[in-house]
C-alpha cells in the first residue's frame, strides 16, 4: 500500500482524536480572570491547530502527486505477527509478574521473545535469559534493593 | 578570570571520585549505546534515566551527558566496520569509512574518527564555555513572553525540520503538547482528559512515553525486519593516521567543528544535518573530490567532528535557556526535570557545581573517550559482534525494568507498550518521532510562560509581537515555519510553467 493512503487514513484518526479533545476541551471550567487562566485555553488552541494539521495532511495525501506519496510502506505479514507477539509477551509478563515474581516472569519473558529475533542455538536460548533473569535479580533486587514482586518463589 | 575561576570551580566538582565514576559510565555506555546498531542515542539515554533517578543532579547530568557525546564516537564504531550506523549521525561516516575498512585501513578510520571526535568535542567544550554565561546573562533580561516566544520558536523549527514532511513534524509535536495537557491543571486544580483514572491525574509520565517511543518502538521495528549484520572481520592494527593522513584531515576538522558547532546551537538543525553539511563541504571544496565515496580520510573526519562538536553545541541553549535544540537535548531536559532541575539562565546563579561540574567533566570525558576509542578498540569492536537475537530482548527486558522500577505501577508499563505501538506506527508512516518528546516536555512549560505572559497583559495576546525580543524571536519561528512552504509552492509553480512549455513546444 501507497504511503499516501496511509496519510490519509492516520490524518483521518488523528482528526477525529483531535475533534474529541477539542469537544472535551469545551467543557472545561470558563474564565475567572482572563481567557489565558483557563484550564481550556491551550487545549482548544491545540485542538484548533490539530485539526487544520490534519485537514493539510488529509489534503496533501489525497491531491497531491509526488514520489513521496507514491513510495510504498511495506508490512510484511510474518513481520507483522512477530511484532504482534512481542506485544503479547509484554503484556503477559505484566499481568505474570504478581503471580510469578519478577525472577521467574523475567526469564520465561526472555525465553518467549528470543527465537522472535531470529535463531539462536537452544543454550543460547535457555541460557541467556537465565544469566540475564539472574544478573537482573542480584543486581536490582538483592544490591540495590528495588521492590519487584516476589511471587511462587520464596526470595 | 571568571571563567578560568569557574572552570576551576568546575574541576573541584567534577574530580570527585562520584562524579569522576559516573562520567566514565557515562562515556563507557555512551559508547557501547553508539556501537550498537538497533540503538539510538535517545533510546540509550531514555533507557538509562531511571538508573539515575534518586542521583545526586550533578552526578546524573554529568552521566546523561557522557552517555550523549559518548554515542557520537562509538557511532563510527560500526559505521567503518560494518557499513551500518550505530547512530544517524555516523550515516556520513559510512561513505569513506567503510571504503577504508574494505582497503584495509579500519585502524586508520577508526583511530582518524576517534581524533577526530577528540579534537572537536574539546573544542566545542570550549565553545560551550565561552558562549554559555554571556547568554545566560542575556537571558537574564527575558521575561515570559520571550520564553514563550523561544519555546515556540524551538517547536516550529524542530517540527519543521526534522522529517520529510513539515505537516507530519508539526503533528507530532503538537500531539507531544495534548498528551502533556494530560492531568490536574496546576494553575486551577482541574483535571484534564482523565476519564476518571486516578492513575491519569499526575499526567502521562515522561518516562513511559519516551522509552516507548524510542526503546520499544525501534526494537518492534527491527523486529520486524529482522536486523542482520556482518562486520569486517580481521585484526584491526595501525590506528594512528600517518603524516599524509593528517595533512588531508586537518583543515577538514577544523572545518566540521565549526560547522557542527554552530549548527548544534541552532534548535532543529541536529547533528545529523550538521555532519551531511560538512561532509558536503569538504567535497565541495576538496581538489580531488571524486576520491569520496572511494576512501578519502577527510570523509570521516569531518563528520566525526561535526557530530561531536554538535552534541556539545546542543548544550548551550539547554543549560542557558532550558530550550532544547534536537530530541536527544529534549531527553536530557526531561530527565534533568525529573530530577528536581529546572535549567535556564538562573542555573548558572543558583546551580553552578552543576553547570560547571558538567562542563569540566565534558573535558575529562573527551579524554576517558580518546582512550577508550584508540588503545580500547578491540572490545568495541568485540561487542559489535553481538547478535541482536540476545541486545533485542535485553534491550525491552531494560526498558520494562526502567519504567516499572521507577514508581513500580503497571500501569506506566501500559502506557510504555502504547508508547510502543504509537512509536512504531509513526516510523512506518515517516513521521519524526522527536518533536513529540519536544512537545511533551515543553508543553507544561509553554503553557505556564503564555499564561503568565496573558495574566501580564491582562489578556491581550499582542504582548507576543510588541515586545522587541518575542516579536523578533515569533517572526524567526514565523518565517522559519513558512520558507519550506514557500519553497515547495515556487518548486510546484516553476515544475507547472516547465510541463505548460513542453506542451506548447
Amino acid at each position: 500500500m501507497r504511503l499516501r493512503y496511509f496519510e490519509a487514513i492516520t490524518a483521518a484518526v488523528l482528526g477525529a482524536a483531535a475533534a474529541c479533545y477539542l469537544y472535551l476541551a469545551w467543557q472545561l471550567p470558563v474564565p475567572r480572570y482572563t481567557v489565558a487562566s483557563t484550564p481550556g485555553f491551550l487545549p482548544i488552541v491545540l485542538g484548533i491547530v490539530m485539526l487544520c494539521l490534519c485537514a493539510a495532511l488529509l489534503g496533501k495525501a489525497l491531491l497531491a502527486r509526488d514520489e513521496q506519496g507514491d513510495a510504498p510502506v511495506e508490512f510484511s505479514s510474518l513481520g507483522l505477527a512477530k511484532v504482534a507477539a512481542v506485544l503479547v509477551a509484554l503484556f503477559g509478563y505484566v499481568l505474570l509478574l504478581d503471580t510469578l515474581g519478577f525472577l521467574l516472569s523475567s526469564f520465561l519473558f526472555l525465553v518467549a521473545v528470543t527465537p522472535l529475533f531470529g535463531r539462536v542455538p537452544w543454550w543460547m536460548w535457555i541460557g541467556v535469559p537465565a544469566a540475564v533473569a539472574v544478573a537482573a535479580h542480584v543486581g536490582f533486587v538483592v544490591i540495590l534493593r528495588l521492590r519487584f514482586p516476589s511471587g511462587l518463589l520464596p526470595l | 578570570m571568571d571563567i578560568l575561576q569557574s572552570l576551576a570551580y568546575g574541576f573541584s566538582v567534577a574530580l570527585t571520585p562520584e562524579n569522576l565514576f559516573y562520567c566514565f559510565l557515562g562515556t563507557v555506555l555512551g559508547t557501547a549505546v553508539g556501537v550498537l546498531p538497533g540503538l539510538g542515542t535517545i533510546t540509550g539515554v531514555a533507557i538509562l534515566i531511571p538508573a539515575t533517578l534518586g542521583m545526586n543532579p550533578t552526578s546524573a547530568l554529568i552521566m546523561l551527558a557522557g552517555i550523549y557525546y559518548g554515542a557520537q564516537y562509538g557511532g563510527s564504531t560500526t559505521a567503518i566496520l560494518m557499513n551500518l550506523p550505530g547512530e544517524s549521525t555516523a550515516v556520513m561516516t559510512c561513505i569513506d569509512g567503510h571504503q577504508l575498512a574494505r582497503q584495509g585501513r579500519a585502524g586508520q578510520a577508526l583511530g582518524m574518527a576517534a581524533i577526530a571526535s577528540f579534537i572537536a568535542g574539546t573544542a566545542g567544550v570550549v565553545g560551550l564555555m565561552l558562549i554559555a554565561p554571556t547568554l545566560a546573562k542575556v537571558a537574564l533580561t527575558f521575561g515570559p513572553p520571550e520564553y514563550a516566544a523561544l519555546m515556540i520558536l524551538s517547536l516550529t523549527t524542530i517540527g519543521g525540520l526534522l522529517g520529510e514532511s513539515v505537516i507530519k513534524g508539526l503533528m507530532t509535536a503538537v500531539l507531544g503538547l495534548m498528551i502533556g495537557t494530560v492531568g490536574i491543571d496546576t494553575q486551577s486544580g482541574v483535571s484534564r482528559f482523565t476519564f476518571g483514572m486516578p492513575e491519569l491525574l499526575g499526567g502521562i509520565g515522561f518516562l513511559p512515553v519516551i522509552i516507548g517511543l524510542f526503546g520499544v518502538a525501534e526494537v518492534l521495528e527491527n523486529v520486524e525486519q529482522g536486523l542482520r549484520r556482518e562486520a569486517i572481520g580481521g585484526r584491526i592494527h595501525r590506528l594512528l593516521p600517518g603524516a599524509a593522513e593528517w595533512i588531508a584531515a586537518r583543515m577538514a576538522i577544523v572545518r566540521g567543528t565549526l560547522v557542527g558547532f554552530f549548527l548544534g546551537t541552532l534548535p532543529g538543525v541536529g547533528a545529523t544535518a550538521a555532519t551531511m553539511i560538512a561532509y558536503m563541504a569538504e567535497r565541495r571544496q576538496s581538489r580531488t573530490p571524486e576520491r569520496f565515496g572511494k576512501g578519502a580520510i577527510e570523509g570521516v573526519a569531518a563528520p566525526e567532528a561535526a557530530n561531536n562538536a554538535s552534541a556539545t553545541g546542543a548544550m548551550v541553549p539547554l543549560l542557558t535557556l532550558g530550550i532544547p535544540a534536537s530530541g536527544t537535548a529534549a531527553v536530557l531536559l526531561g530527565a534533568l526535570i525529573l530530577n528536581d532541575v529546572r535549567p535556564g539562565p538562573r542555573l548558572f546563579e543558583t546551580s553552578p557545581d552543576l553547570v560547571w561540574g558538567v562542563i569540566a567533566s565534558m573535558y575529562l570525558g573527551n579524554v576517558m573517550l580518546l582512550i577508550l576509542n584508540l588503545p580500547l578498540i578491540g572490545i568495541w569492536v568485540r561487542l559489535v559482534r553481538i547478535r541482536y537475537e540476545i541486545l533485542g530482548p535485553v534491550t525491552l527486558f531494560f526498558a520494562f525494568i526502567g519504567v516499572y522500577a521507577t514508581d513500580t505501577n503497571p500501569f506506566d508499563v501500559y502506557i510504555m507498550i502504547v508508547s510502543g505501538i504509537v512509536g512504531y506506527l509513526l516510523r512506518k508512516m515517516r513521521f519524526p518521532e522527536g518533536p513529540l518528546i519536544l512537545g511533551l516536555v515543553l508543553g507544561p512549560l509553554l503553557e505556564e510562560q503564555v499564561r503568565r505572559s496573558l495574566t501580564l497583559s491582562l489578556g491581550d495576546p499582542t504582548i507576543f509581537i510588541a515586545r522587541p525580543i518575542s516579536g523578533a524571536i515569533i517572526a524567526a519561528a514565523a518565517t522559519l515555519l513558512l520558507l519550506p512552504l514557500i519553497a515547495q509552492a515556487v518548486r510546484a509553480t516553476r515544475a507547472g510553467k516547465d510541463r505548460r512549455v513542453q506542451q506548447g513546444e
